[in-house]
């Protein structure tokens, strides 16, 4: 036990929570006001460390400094981040017709993706490559919003939504919704670029990114590592900031207590929940972008799947909805897996045991109790 | 009393909830300057009628327009609920709906979040965002002290007793800056004494120069302080009038307090 106490894991540590604090936040301001577990956020942060990718160069390095290339990366994966909203998730909060389509839809995708997924997902098979960027990959693109179109033209839904009927519940269809927009995008991403791993040229890193910035106790603390710190701790303090000093944070604040009640109060719920998604992308783009010169690379299609079930994890630890919670939740998860060597088990071993006595997480208030 | 500006008129408005239909082509007239009374028994369509002019629900056919100070006019089915707040008619809840878990002062400012602009960039420099924030805070108390909460601006909303509650959800709606006002049974209970202090405030309200449309049970409250009155019944307009006309209108004693007592 005592030899995974080592400064080298601290600093794994530290990381890892910086991470996970920062995609974190994203799935519990979402969840904060329109009670949605995004599932999609992990493809965001994947997505934001491919953008950053296509500007310094994906093939050959394009001579531009990837701290530049973050700001493109987050503007890209905050207008992704709201697209998704948009498409997907307005029509179910409006309960418009093509609700139904898209929550079946989502359904179809799970089904197709996860087919596509295993078969292509064994990277080893030479038919793969081919397979993936010839027909049978455009194919599928093209089958999904031919399959939306479907299922939603009509007035309830189409066909199959009306023979289905309303089986499940709202909230129910955002989630498989979610669900289908996170298999969407990581299948868009591997038909686009391939499933290789990459890594940023060395071009673009700075140089002392790679030296050490200090010691602590024997262990270097590489300047990457000193940066992903510092800018995750700058952007806890600057969301802090947004949400309770501007107006757009109270309105933020206002729309998860009552949204209803904030509408009459003049705020565009809409535009509010568009905000969310924009701030919580643009966090998660800079994770992925920052985690990925950590590793050296490993910009892969699947990058997002972990970092976003541990994230998810800390944000259901630190209690859901609420964004401190979040903060703290990433770093406990990310100290959790930094002390024992990088495993799975224990983070989600423990956020289970402290559900358990706190259904609500750490931070998560008390069951609500109205009059 | 003249006959002021129509501010809100609703044509053949008609809800259907699936095969029930909850109002049924009401033409509606509130104008301006006026404390105008809805009322009926419970299951009327008075509440469904608010949540049509508020953009809570779409209306199944007609039209509502509401003409705002400056004499434009904008029909109001089909617009969204922020927007038509951002137009002037601001609402309370029968159950009342504040934000509990926050000061009373602060839902104040809540209601007057339209008018603030401090943006992303002046909360991070701090700069003129000081001053408006002291003129929100200043205006916001007076708001309070309207309805005479002031003493209690850092309790918790959800703290106060049930007539408070009812009044600062009168003075957040104000904090709105309406034109028009929807009081959604104010009085519900409140003791006489309470009911009696409401009535002064909604007078208040009126001279202020806000019209005000009011859903009401207690009778004594309508008919003390109605300029006018509109019976709903079963979704339709039985009677509307001056409120001591209205009151001796068979068709609205027996709907409204049965048959025993026509």
């Amino acid at each position: 036990m005592a030899d995974l106490l080592t400064p080298e894991n601290l600093v794994n540590a530290l990381s890892l929570g910086a991470l996970y604090a920062l995609i974190a936040v994203g799935y519990t301001m979402v969840y904060g006001i329109i009670k949605l577990i995004n599932f999609a956020h992990g493809e965001i942060y994947m997505l934001g460390a491919f953008w950053a990718l296509l500007v310094v160069g994906m093939e050959q390095a394009t001579g531009i400094n990837l701290f530049v290339a973050i700001v493109p990366a987050m503007l890209l994966c905050a207008a992704v981040g709201m697209t998704v909203d948009w498409s997907a998730y307005l029509s179910l909060r409006r309960r418009l017709p093509l609700a139904d389509g898209l929550s079946i839809g989502g359904l179809t995708l799970l089904g197709v993706g996860a087919i596509f997924y295993k078969l292509t997902g064994d990277t080893t098979h030479a038919w793969y490559s081919e397979a993936a960027h010839g027909v049978f990959g455009w194919s599928i693109v093209a089958l999904v919003p031919v399959v939306m179109l479907a299922l939603s033209i009509g007035e309830k839904g189409g066909m199959l939504g009306r023979s289905l009927g309303r089986v499940s519940s709202d909230r129910l269809s955002a989630l498989i919704t979610a669900i289908g927009m996170s298999l969407i995008l990581q299948t868009l991403a591997q038909l686009v670029w391939g499933a290789d791993y990459r890594a940023f040229p060395q071009e673009s890193i700075p140089a002392w990114m790679n030296e050490p910035s200090f010691h602590l106790g024997d262990a270097p603390v590489l300047g990457k590592e000193l940066t992903m710190w510092v800018v995750a701790l700058a952007m806890m303090a600057g969301l802090h900031l947004l949400v309770s000093r501007t107006k757009i944070g109270t309105a933020m604040r206002a729309c998860s207590m009552d949204q209803e009640t904030a509408a009459l109060m003049g705020i565009s719920v809409d535009r509010v929940i568009a905000f969310t998604f924009l701030i919580g992308s643009g966090m998660a783009a800079v994770a992925g972008v920052l985690y990925s010169v950590k590793v050296g690379g490993n910009i892969s299609f699947r990058m997002g799947y972990y970092p976003g079930l541990l994230a998810f994890a800390a944000a259901v630890l630190g209690g859901i909805g609420n964004i401190r919670g979040a903060m703290l939740g990433g770093v406990l998860i990310g100290f959790l897996q930094g002390f024992t060597g990088g495993t799975f088990t224990i983070p989600f071993l423990v956020m289970i045991l402290v559900l358990l006595v706190l259904p609500r997480g750490i931070l998560g208030e008390p069951q609500a109790t109205r009059a | 009393m003249s006959e002021g500006r129509v501010v809100l008129q609703t044509t053949a408005l008609r809800k259907d909830f699936g095969g029930v239909r909850a109002v049924n082509d009401v033409d509606m007239t509130v104008r301006a300057g006026r404390i105008t009374a809805l009322i009926g028994p419970n299951g009327a369509g008075k509440t469904t009628l608010f949540n049509l002019m508020t953009g809570n629900y779409g209306a199944t056919a007609g039209t509502v327009v509401f003409t705002d100070d400056d004499g434009a006019s904008h029909s109001l089915v089909g617009r969204r609920p922020d927007r038509i707040t951002r137009l002037g008619i601001a609402r309370t809840f029968q159950n009342i709906r504040l934000f509990s878990d926050v000061a009373t002062l602060d839902n104040v400012k809540l209601g007057m979040h339209p008018r603030t602009r401090a943006g992303v960039f002046s909360a991070l420099l701090h700069l003129p965002a000081r001053r408006e924030e002291r003129t929100v805070h200043e205006a916001a108390y007076q708001y309070l002290h309207f309805v005479g909460l002031a003493e209690k601006s850092h309790e918790l909303a959800r703290n106060l007793p049930y007539g408070e509650q009812r009044r600062l959800e009168i003075a957040r709606a104000l904090a709105l800056d309406p034109s028009l006002l929807l009081l959604d049974e104010p009085a519900a209970g409140m003791n006489p004494q309470e009911t009696e202090e409401l009535m002064g405030l909604i007078r208040r309200i009126r001279d202020l120069g806000i019209t005000v449309l009011l859903i009401e049970h207690d009778m004594r409250l309508v008919m003390g302080i109605s300029d006018h009155v509109v019976v709903l019944d079963h979704g339709e307009v039985i009677a509307r009038g001056k409120p001591e006309d209205v009151k001796n209108d068979p068709e609205v004693i027996k709907a409204y307090l049965g048959d025993e007592a026509a």
